[in-house]
């Protein structure tokens, strides 16, 4: 029974954020944040419940709120509409809501707001896109103004990331609607720190309301979100100075963006995930757990991250862990375990396995068959990803296996990895989350595996395993810490012995801003927007935080 | 009469036909737009997405294709285009009128730009071969049409938006002015300077060659000959008796592209950002966004076929030997 009290973290947010940088005096205010993402064109929506991309952007960071924000990289949470939490038993929650807060029309936020909004997603299935209902959550009721009681049928603890990122909607608005998740919700009642201004399908501009919760907040009096068809128009504003932050993936962010004006232009490429290696195990010779073992050690993984990302973004933990979450989850008792490149080893490993090579160098199976050509599956035109793929086919030559490249557009890359038609695929890893659980979860639970012949939502490589679900179970129904660690542990275990995906190099989140008009920006020492786009969840701390120098 | 109720008779076919496989197609592409937009998110989103976004975008509803294909006619004669699922939950309809007039503005202006004086230097060129000028445009017009454009505008945009900051470099207008309607036409036209003259610049050969060949083989002929024995004043037989014509291959071409210019410029807006159908289109492809896809490809299908007919009707006025003879 843990209890935790986050009054004082918020505290500790608010003004230690601006102390770093003024300490003395108070900051400016006035002012614009000018944030360019490709986002097409803007439509005028701004219904929190959908998908981000489909509502404008802004509405997830600029306008709603949610109870608590988990951040990715660290696992800490921060309160926003809530003021604690507190797990009674594992299967009650049971949450304190802010006072003082009031919606853009001058009604009072409360407790009520809170449960409505669940149990609206409840009576429309279609909101709920975290699955929050359908996996085991069966009450949620006001106690009164200022609590909240979350009822579970089944325990399943790390749903509360998704509950607490659930944005808040007001009830005397949403409730006369009847049709949610066909609601464009153009003139949006929201608790945030901005307004909608001015709309066009090419750029939305928020205005700073005046009653906002948090004593002068926000500095800046407009937030400007430009849609740009490509990412070089982005950079190329950015240069410019004519925005000041975009969400933008640049192949040498050193040579292409810093290096043009070193003293502003910065970039920040926190690790979210990791680009993997899926190996389709209902296929020989994948289904061969010495094959597999093989290839994580024929795989020079160093000349991954040189070639395809010069260098920025590193090598990944072989068991795809990142950086922020090793420190905690990562059993020492396994870190022996590398897969450093080795190609001897790998065909020693086959060899024992009782593979052996033909005249011409060619790996043949035990059974005498041939190992024929094996394709790298890579999306069309991805340049990391088809340089990742040559690299690797050039690898394996060296353990007799022939690997040849793939690309193929958007739509078949997917349905290749969902309906298993691929044989190896570099892709990224399917979850991520504040704890390694929601990236084994996903990657690794069989029910995702469509092991019925059907789609693999996010098992790609349709791994099953009895200690992989049996540990995600446990981890589940607990909220005890030892617990949780010993399941992901399992998992460590099983994932480097069973190695049912390479973890190739690691992926990031891709902050670029210039801070030659606003500063305050989210950095590796300050990580407070947990390394969100600028217009996802975190980046509402980022608006709050940036004022002119 | 007859040819013309020949013609609409074909015309009524032949939109069938494409409208028919502009329903099949999208079908038999690969995946279902739930899981490309779960996918789409890399892992942010839950794989229980997969049933709300299913039921969301009711494909859920058991339909069979056929009873599909019969809504789908349905939905072309009302005009309801439905509900798109890349700009959930906004309508096909609202989609596509932010986006028309943008595409319109911009390639319609540029094919027209581009006929009009690509035609014109063609008949100069040809009407005065041998003179260095005119010879010098051929090269001149085959490099600029086999430029690829995709390098053609970058260098524009780099060049003049860029580094000698002529020019915006993203977006159809400047979106912090509070101006609207009118007084937002000067911004607008300066947006798309660029992107306009890239277009312009890589069409124009096209159409000068064409001309230009045109011309020298109609120049060749009798009646040129005749006109000038006679002493017709040269710009007379120029453009009344040669041009007039010369220009009947180009009408016919020059239609077409008018009927393709609601498939917008993907390049050009991905490339100056500038806002279009081109973009929506590729979206709509790559999320499987039937509804939004199949309105596009019909206002293209409806756009050519049509485009075809008036040149048809054209032809017959223009050429006498069309209507008659029965072709």
């Amino acid at each position: 029974m843990k209890r935790v009290l986050l009054t004082s973290l918020v505290l500790v947010l608010v003004f230690s954020l601006a102390a770093g940088f003024a300490a003395a005096e108070t900051p400016k205010r006035g002012g614009t944040v000018r944030i360019a993402g490709q986002w097409g064109t803007i439509t005028n929506n701004f219904n929190p419940f959908l998908a981000s991309g489909q509502n404008a952007p802004g509405t997830r960071s600029a306008l709603y709120e949610p109870l608590i924000f988990v951040s990715v990289l660290t696992g800490e949470t921060t309160p926003v509409l809530a003021v604690s939490y507190e797990w009674k038993d594992n299967l009650t929650l049971v949450v304190e809501t802010r006072e003082g807060v009031t919606w853009s029309d001058g009604a009072p936020f409360s407790a009520h707001d809170v449960a409505f909004t669940f149990n609206y997603m409840k009576e429309h299935p279609a909101l709920d896109l975290s699955g929050i209902w359908a996996n085991g959550l069966s009450t949620v009721t006001a106690l009164d103004d200022r609590t909240v009681e979350f009822k579970f049928e089944s325990p399943n603890t790390p749903l509360f990331q998704y509950i607490a990122h659930t944005l808040i909607v007001p009830k005397h608005i949403w409730e006369e609607v009847d049709d949610p998740s066909a609601f464009t919700n153009s003139d949006p009642v929201v608790t945030g720190p901005f307004v909608v201004g001015r709309f066009t399908s090419q750029a939305v501009t928020y205005q700073r309301r005046d009653d906002y919760w948090v004593e002068g907040r926000p500095y800046v009096d407009q937030v400007v979100y430009q849609a740009t068809r490509s990412n070089d128009s982005a950079l190329l504003l950015l240069l410019h100075k004519e925005i000041d932050y975009s969400y933008l993936s640049i192949p040498d962010p050193e040579r292409a963006f810093v290096a043009r004006d070193p003293q502003h232009n910065h970039y920040w490429w926190p690790v979210t995930n990791s680009n993997i290696l899926y190996l389709n195990m209902s296929k020989a010779p994948f289904s061969d757990t010495a094959f597999r073992l093989a290839m994580a050690y024929a795989i020079n993984k160093a000349p991954l991250s040189e070639k395809a990302y010069y260098g920025v973004v590193p090598v990944a933990h072989p068991t795809g862990i990142i950086p922020g979450q090793q420190e905690t989850w990562l059993d020492p008792s396994l870190a022996d375990i590398t897969y450093d490149y080795n190609p001897d080893k790998a065909r020693e490993i086959l060899a024992e396995a009782g593979y052996t090579w033909d005249s011409s160098g060619a790996l043949v199976e035990p059974s005498g068959d041939k190992i024929p050509a094996l394709r790298i599956l890579v999306g069309a035109g991805w340049t990391d990803f088809i340089s990742m793929a040559q690299l690797i086919s050039e690898d394996l030559k060296a353990v007799g296996v022939t690997m040849v490249i793939e690309q193929e557009p958007w739509n078949s890359y997917i349905n290749s990895l969902m309906g298993g038609t691929y044989d190896t695929a570099i892709c990224w890893g399917t979850g991520g989350g504040p704890t390694p659980y929601d990236l084994y979860y996903r990657t690794l639970a069989s029910e995702f595996a469509g092991l019925d012949g059907g789609q693999a939502d996010s098992n790609y490589s349709r791994f099953s395993s009895a200690v992989v679900d049996e540990a995600l179970a446990t981890y589940r129904a607990s909220s005890d810490e030892q617990e949780q660690w010993a399941a992901i542990a399992a998992i460590q275990r099983e994932v480097l012995t069973q190695v049912p995906y390479i973890p190739l190099t690691y992926r990031t989140d891709f902050n670029c801003y210039q801070d030659a008009v606003l500063i305050g920006w989210p950095t590796e020492d300050n990580p407070y927007s947990g390394g969100n786009p600028g217009d996802e969840l975190g980046a509402r701390f980022m608006l709050l935080e940036l004022h002119q120098r | 009469m007859r040819y013309f109720v020949r013609r609409i008779g074909f015309l009524l076919f032949t939109a069938w036909a494409a409208l028919t496989i502009n329903f099949i197609l999208p079908h038999m592409m690969p995946g279902n737009p739930a899981q490309v937009m779960l996918a789409k998110f890399q892992g942010r989103l839950s794989p229980q997405a997969l049933s709300a976004l299913t039921e969301a975008f009711g494909l859920n509803m058991d339909k069979s294709l056929f009873m599909q294909y019969i809504d789908y006619w349905k939905r072309i004669f009302t005009g309801d285009f439905g509900i798109s699922l890349t700009y959930y939950p906004s309508r096909v309809i609202d989609v596509l009128a932010e986006s028309v007039p943008w595409t319109i503005g911009l390639v319609g202006c540029a094919t027209i730009i581009a006929f009009t004086l690509g035609t014109l230097l063609g008949i100069f060129s040809a009407w005065r071969r041998n003179s260095a000028l005119a010879d010098a445009l051929v090269p001149v017009a085959l490099f600029f049409n086999s430029i690829p454009y995709f390098w053609l505008s970058l260098l524009f945009l780099y060049l003049f938006a860029y580094y000698l900051g002529w020019f915006p470099l993203a977006g159809g207008y400047n979106i912090y002015t509070m101006a609207t309607g009118f007084a937002l036409l000067p911004s607008i036209i300066h947006h798309g300077v660029l992107p306009l003259s890239t277009i312009v610049i890589t069409a124009l050969g096209g159409w000068m060659l064409t001309m230009r060949n045109n011309m020298i083989s109609v120049r060749a002929d009798d009646y040129v000959a005749f006109a000038h024995a006679k002493g017709l004043p040269d710009r007379e037989i120029k453009y009344r008796y040669a041009a007039r014509n010369a220009i009947l291959p180009s009408i016919t071409g020059f239609s077409m592209s008018l009927g393709f210019v609601i498939g917008g410029s993907l390049l050009t807006e991905v490339v100056f950002s500038y806002p279009g159908l081109g973009y929506i289109l590729y979206q709509a492809v790559t999320s499987l966004d039937y509804p939004l896809m199949q309105a596009i490809f019909l206002f293209i299908s409806l756009g050519v076929l049509i485009a075809n007919f008036f040149t048809d009707m054209i032809y017959a006025l223009l050429d006498p030997r069309v209507r008659d003879g029965g072709v």
